[in-house]
């Protein structure tokens, strides 16, 4: 399979994206059919937005589970009380691995926020948040 | 139309038995009161999960089904049970009314069917007496006594209850017989109810238990899944015994009492168990995945009997897809039950995906495409299905805009199933969906000779053009899905689906209809950063346009929306190779020159530009040069057809500096624009930069670091100037007002000028519909005039060439509050060049509303002619050079002034006086006499502060010209003005008659001079030191020598009487002897007309007199007042009353017969004095006068008539 098994990004009230980070494993020599796929990971969690829009009104939890599926894919999401969502997509179906990991990740943005040189929906360029955010991927992924 | 298979809906089915045919007679009464209503309903055990715990809920209606009994109907006790049996209830219906006839014949019938009845678990039975008219016809009153008998025998006979029977009696009264329908309806509602709350308890309590055996060794999902679905259908009794085969039987029962939400739930429950078990125990249970059989592709899902479900569960030999496919029919059919289609697609969408998967994962086996065909034909069979149901529902319009999304969301699956069956069979390509797993592998399906059965698809695939066909219908469909998403506020996925529309287009060739939905669509997603999305749209749409281009030159657009594309392109390379990214520059290039129309880029992120170095040079005619670093992250060289900088100053004054042609490589670059200086001065600082690509056009603003990096332009003999000052003429008597306002062109040309006048201090111009303009040349000839109006503060110029003067005059007012007498104006000049281009001209002038001179007039008629006194005031200031003051009146008189009149230096505050004499003119006569002078006083001056400055710039010429630097006179000159001329004290210099230049300071100059080469500055230098040495110990006088300046003009007029007859009148003392307190003093009054001006006439003169007197002073004798024509004298007596010097009275004459303004009376003895001593006093004063001087005093001619 070329493309990555996960795709996370981190969408700001505005709509753009903060963070972007792909995880799984990925086989010799398709690094560059993975640039090229990259914008279908965009497109589809994109879309999926506009389902978390809808959804974050029904309910309190933080965590929205499944939001969109696009074919064999899901889109998981995660909602900050502040309105930046995290999405997940993935293929495989793993509420709680993917809930630990959003709770992990909303920690680690807390941390980059308490940061007062943060500017709020400015893109996360922090080495060390890309290393744990990984990290905790590789753990509940 | 037959209904849809998914509603068709099973009834409760409760079965009769009879002795007789009676249940033919009855049907008809019974069907008409059906379906039964408000059945109340509890479920036993655990509570119903759609309703509250231990609430009732009701069935509102409850339709039944009446079959002859019959063992066979009865649930069996065999092993799995699976037949969903909907028998809930039997009645027997004893119609004899013969107890022997019971006893032999009923009787028997009756104990086999109770025994076959009552050894069922969940099964109510109800035995029913009929008693009717016939039998009482028959039998009267002794058969009433007969029919209670049979039922008390069968009760009796099988010990039954009141609630196991009934009589039920026919009397052909409606309202007796509804009585009896009643009670049995209610017997059969509690007979129902009460059976199928045995079975769901039953069914409750052994699916726990079989749930919690799932861990066991031998455990069985599909049995479980039987007895779950039982649940629904509870009718299954027979089921109920076995633990291990039933559990879909669970959820059928809920759905024959209408329940369809319990009855949903339940097969959630089961979807999930599944899904659980799955992941815990693999599906050993299933015998296949499945999939493989003819038509398992297109297979109408909502069909529950297009296979045996059932029976392959129960057999286990149900293939997973089929399993997936009946348990997600069975939950559709529920779903519509419950009236939301919306519902149905949700979860159609998760179906799919699920299913989608799993289909991937066995591909092998399948057929090829077979995931692709199968998605497409459940997507479009469901959006069918449900739009029939949505039609027939009234939804509010939160709901339909809910289903509207899903409905898209569904339409939009199955078009990108044919987008990947396209792409598959290259017949279209969609880079969206161009992923690695996106397709099923083609070689190993192949192989193993299955194809899809879908004849829609099949049709389609066997060529481009019945795909395109198929492809079109599902771009109306995909349409309606965008509208759909529009309409549920689903921006992005609306966005996501029109891109998807465009790729059909473009890889049908279709460009203009693709760039159409690009266009809406382009430059949205990198708004919010979604840049991987943009670009493959973005490339997209400019290999669209770069279509376009090819096949229609004129289509000017195309060029405009491709280098629109290839600028957001090249502005990302990292999102794409080198080698397209250099491509891309190259396509910009090209686009960017052939534009018909401008594009502009305010700040993109191309280019960076800041300025390295500005050079200013000296020179006149040098032109100013800024050196700009441009960085450019283009991945290639970059042609600039031009390149821009915009220098402003205050008041929108710029200039613009340029080059052409400039390369621009990758990374930083250098870039000289330049300009010549312009002729407005002010304090330039660079603020935009305009790079221009033939129509491509990047605007950037400068860094405020880089702002202040600005250019000084000095106001040079070429500027235009404007001045503003109170009028050269003064009138006398006359307040200033008016301001004169002057406009230099110089090198300059004014066309279409408006000139903007605002004031900054309390002075005020009032709106003017005709203001005179002149313009004139350099020598004072005038060009034109013309009569522009003046309102708003702005007024429309005349048109100007250069070193021509437009002059006019504004009335203004002044605040009455205010005593100022400075002012400050700001003129803002626009015009345009000669060549078309804007400019602006703008000064703050200062305005003193005192004239340089103060100057008044005085006028005393003598006999032979007038003095005309002039004082004359230099106001607080500078001093003035005073080269000339002339008079002139009106009339011809002779006016000559009484002394020479020379240069002088007039300080402020100090007056100056000047004499003139008024004689009488040789022309004058009678006819041509006016009573009024008119005086004409011209001044020339020169300030003596301009006159330095004239002086130092010619001597500053002559040196810069002897050694060659001519072109650095403004330079040096602004130099100058800054640093020698503030220094100079006009007071000392006027006072003393010479100048002190000071010692000449190098270093103040040479840093002015840094951007000049060593040689030029050093040759500036020694000629600035050679000037000083020119004006060391310069006296005054050479400086009004060599400064040749223009003397400046100031007319004062002033109008003055001038009568023709001057009478002079006076009061003579005669007498010389002792003047004391009493005594009489003979005195004549003489009058004596004076007729200079005019030649004299024997006209008659006659006199009015008349004595002033104080009576206090004087005492008169004589007549005080009279009118005399002969002789000229009238003697009075005046008898002093006071002692010491006393006026005499004053003489008032009034020549009679001539115009007051014609005639001019003068008393010359006003102010004379006698002495008078007082009578006691010893002491004498003599005081000796002389008639002979008296006349000498009033000399002419006395001519009485």
């Amino acid at each position: 399979m070329s493309r990555p098994n996960l795709y996370f990004v981190i969408v700001g009230t505005r709509d753009n994206p903060l963070y972007e980070a792909e995880f799984g494993p990925i086989a010799r020599g398709e690094v560059a059919k993975k640039d090229d796929l990259r914008h279908m990971n965009q497109f589809v969690v994109h879309a999926a937005l506009d389902a978390v829009d809808e959804l974050v009104w029904g309910t309190q939890a933080m965590y929205l589970k499944v939001v969109d599926r696009f074919n064999e894919w899901f889109v998981s999401a995660f909602v900050t009380p502040g309105g930046v969502r995290f999405m997940l997509l993935h293929d495989t179906p793993n509420t709680d691995g993917i809930r630990n990991f959003f709770l992990e990740c909303y920690e680690l943005y807390i941390k980059v926020l308490m940061n007062p040189f943060t500017e709020i929906n400015a893109p996360i360029v922090s080495g060390a948040f890309d290393q744990r955010v990984r990290a905790h991927a590789r753990k509940w992924l | 139309m037959s209904p849809p298979n998914w509603a068709v809906i099973n009834n409760p089915v409760v079965t009769y038995a009879e002795d007789t045919a009676i249940w033919s007679s009855l049907a008809s009464d019974f069907n008409s009161r059906l379906p039964l209503r408000q059945l109340p309903w509890q479920n036993p055990l655990r509570s119903g999960r759609a309703t509250a715990p231990g609430m009732q809920r009701i069935i509102p209606t409850l339709d039944i089904q009446m079959r002859p009994f019959s063992p066979d109907l009865l649930p069996r006790l065999a092993p799995g049970g699976l037949h969903q049996n909907s028998v809930f209830m039997h009645i027997f219906f004893v119609g004899c009314e013969d107890i022997e006839y019971y006893k032999n014949n009923v009787r028997r019938q009756l104990q086999e069917w109770i025994n076959a009845v009552s050894s069922k678990k969940g099964q109510e039975w109800l035995v029913v007496h009929l008693t009717g008219g016939d039998s009482r016809g028959r039998a009267g009153l002794f058969n009433i006594g007969a029919a209670s008998t049979v039922l008390d025998k069968i009760r009796s006979d099988f010990n039954l209850k009141k609630d196991r029977s009934m009589q039920f009696r026919i009397t052909n009264n409606e309202i007796k017989d509804a009585e009896f329908w009643n009670e049995l309806l209610d017997r059969i509602k509690e007979g129902l109810v009460s059976a199928i709350t045995q079975q769901a308890a039953q069914l409750e309590d052994d699916t726990r238990r079989f749930e919690q055996q799932r861990l066991m060794p031998g455990w069985n999902y599909c049995q479980y899944f039987i007895l779950k679905q039982a649940r629904e259908l509870i009718g299954s009794s027979g089921t109920l015994g076995l633990h291990s085969d039933l559990q879909e039987t669970l959820a059928f029962t809920y759905e024959l009492v209408r329940f369809f939400d319990e009855a949903l739930l339940h097969y959630d429950e089961l979807e999930a168990t599944f899904f659980q078990t799955l992941v815990e125990q693999g599906a050993p249970w299933f015998h296949k995945f499945g999939g493989v059989e003819p038509g398992d592709d297109c297979s109408d899902v909502l069909n529950s009997d297009r296979k045996p479900y059932r029976s392959m569960i129960i057999q286990n030999t149900i293939t997973i897809f089929d399993f997936r496919e009946y348990l997600f029919s069975r939950q559709c059919r529920l779903i519509f039950l419950l009236g939301s289609p919306a519902d149905v697609c949700q979860r159609t969408k998760m179906f799919v995906v699920s299913l989608s998967k799993m289909l991937r994962e066995y591909s092998v086996s399948l057929a090829p495409h077979f995931r692709e065909s199968w998605s497409y034909s459940l997507c479009m069979r469901i959006v069918r299905e449900c739009d029939a149901v949505f039609r027939m529902l009234s939804m509010p319009t939160s709901a339909m805009q809910v289903y509207e999304a899903l409905r898209a969301e569904l339409l939009q699956i199955a078009r990108i199933q044919l987008d990947r069956l396209g792409t598959a069979k290259k017949i279209c390509s969609n880079p969206l969906y161009l992923e690695g797993d996106g397709t099923a592998p083609e070689t190993p399906a192949a192989e193993n000779g299955r194809t899809i059965s879908n004849p829609e698809l099949v049709q389609a695939l066997s060529s481009p053009e019945t795909f395109g066909i198929l492809y079109q219908a599902s771009i109306h469909v995909t349409n309606l899905a965008v509208r759909g998403f529009e309409a549920c506020a689903r921006p992005r996925s609306a966005l996501a689906l029109q891109s998807d529309l465009a790729f059909w287009h473009f890889s049908q060739e279709d460009y203009e209809k693709a760039a159409e939905i690009w266009e809406r669509v382009a430059f949205r997603h990198s708004e919010s950063g979604w840049h991987h999305i943009e670009t493959v749209i973005v490339e997209c749409l400019a290999r669209c346009y770069r279509e376009l281009r090819r096949c229609l030159c004129e289509h000017l657009d195309a060029c405009r929306t491709l280098v629109e594309s290839c600028l957001y392109l090249v502005s990302h390379p990292k999102l794409m190779d080198a080698q397209k990214a250099e491509q891309l520059v190259d396509e910009l290039n090209g686009a960017a020159i052939a534009m018909a129309e401008p594009i502009s880029r305010h700040m993109s992120d191309l280019f960076g530009v800041s300025i390295a170095s500005v050079i200013n040079r000296a020179g006149d005619d040098d032109e100013i040069v800024i050196e700009l670093n441009i960085r450019s992250v283009l991945v290639k060289d970059f042609n600039m057809t031009r390149v821009l900088l915009t220098l402003t100053a205050g008041d929108g004054k710029e200039m613009i500096c340029e080059c052409h042609n400039v390369v621009l490589h990758t990374g930083k670059n250098l870039a000289r624009v330049s300009c010549k200086k312009s002729t407005i001065p002010g304090n330039y600082s660079p603020s935009t930069v305009t790079m221009e690509s033939g129509n491509l056009h990047f605007y950037y603003d400068l860094h405020p670091f880089d702002r202040k990096k600005g250019v000084r332009i000095n106001e040079t003999a070429a500027s235009l100037k404007m001045t503003a000052s109170l009028p050269r003429t003064i009138v006398q008597g006359e307040s200033a007002s008016t301001i004169a306002f002057e406009i230099l062109t110089r090198s300059n040309s004014v066309k279409s000028g408006v000139l903007s006048i605002s004031t900054l201090t309390n002075i005020a111009f009032a709106h003017q519909s005709a203001v005179r303009c002149t313009v004139s040349s350099a020598g004072g000839d005038v060009v034109s005039t013309k009569d522009v109006s003046f309102g708003g503060g702005k007024m429309q110029l005349p048109d100007a060439g250069p070193n021509e003067r437009i002059s006019f005059a504004l009335p203004f007012s002044l605040a009455q509050d205010t005593r100022n007498t400075d002012h400050k104006l700001k003129l803002l000049l626009s015009c345009a060049t000669d060549d078309g281009r804007k400019r602006l001209h703008s000064s703050i002038l200062r305005v003193s509303l005192v004239p340089t001179f103060a100057i008044d007039s005085s006028m005393i008629h003598e006999h032979d002619g007038s003095l005309i006194q002039i004082g004359m005031r230099c106001k607080e200031g500078a001093p003035m050079r005073v080269l000339a003051a002339t008079l002139a009146a009106t009339g011809e008189p002779d006016v000559k002034p009484i002394e020479t009149i020379g240069q002088q230096i007039a300080f402020p505050g100090t007056p100056i006086s000047l004499l003139f004499q008024l004689g009488a003119a040789a022309s004058h006569d009678v006819e041509t006499y006016t009573p009024t002078c008119s005086l004409t006083l011209t001044v020339s001056y020169v300030p003596v502060n301009d006159e330095i400055e004239a002086f130092v710039q010619a001597r500053l010429e002559a040196v810069l010209a002897k050694q060659g630097l001519s072109r650095f006179t403004g330079f040096f000159f602004n130099f100058l003005a800054r640093t020698l001329l503030p220094q100079i004290d006009a007071f000392e210099s006027s006072a003393f008659g010479a100048l002190d230049f000071g010692k000449f300071d190098a270093a103040a100059l040479e840093p002015l001079l840094s951007d000049e080469e060593p040689a030029t500055r050093g040759k500036l230098v020694a000629a600035a030191a050679a000037l000083w040495e020119e004006l060391a110990g310069v006296s005054l006088d050479t400086v009004t020598a060599e400064s040749k300046l223009a003397p400046l003009k100031l007319v004062f007029t002033a109008t003055h009487a001038v009568p023709r007859v001057i009478a002079h009148t006076c009061i003579r003392v005669e007498s010389l002897s002792d003047r004391t307190v009493g005594s009489a003093i003979p005195c004549t009054i003489l009058v004596t007309p004076l007729t200079w001006i005019l030649p004299a006439k024997q006209d008659q003169l006659e006199v009015e007199l008349e004595l002033d007197i104080n009576f206090a002073v004087f005492a008169i004798a004589g007549k005080k007042r009279g009118i005399r024509d002969k002789p000229a004298e009238l003697r009075v007596l005046l008898c002093p009353l006071q002692a010491g010097q006393i006026l005499l009275p004053r003489v008032q004459a009034t020549v009679l017969g001539l115009p007051a303004d014609a005639v001019s009376v003068q008393n010359v003895s006003t102010g004379a004095q006698i002495s008078v001593l007082p009578r006691r006093q010893s002491a004498k004063i003599f005081v000796s006068e002389t008639p002979d001087a008296l006349k000498a005093v009033l000399p002419g001619r006395i001519v009485m008539v």
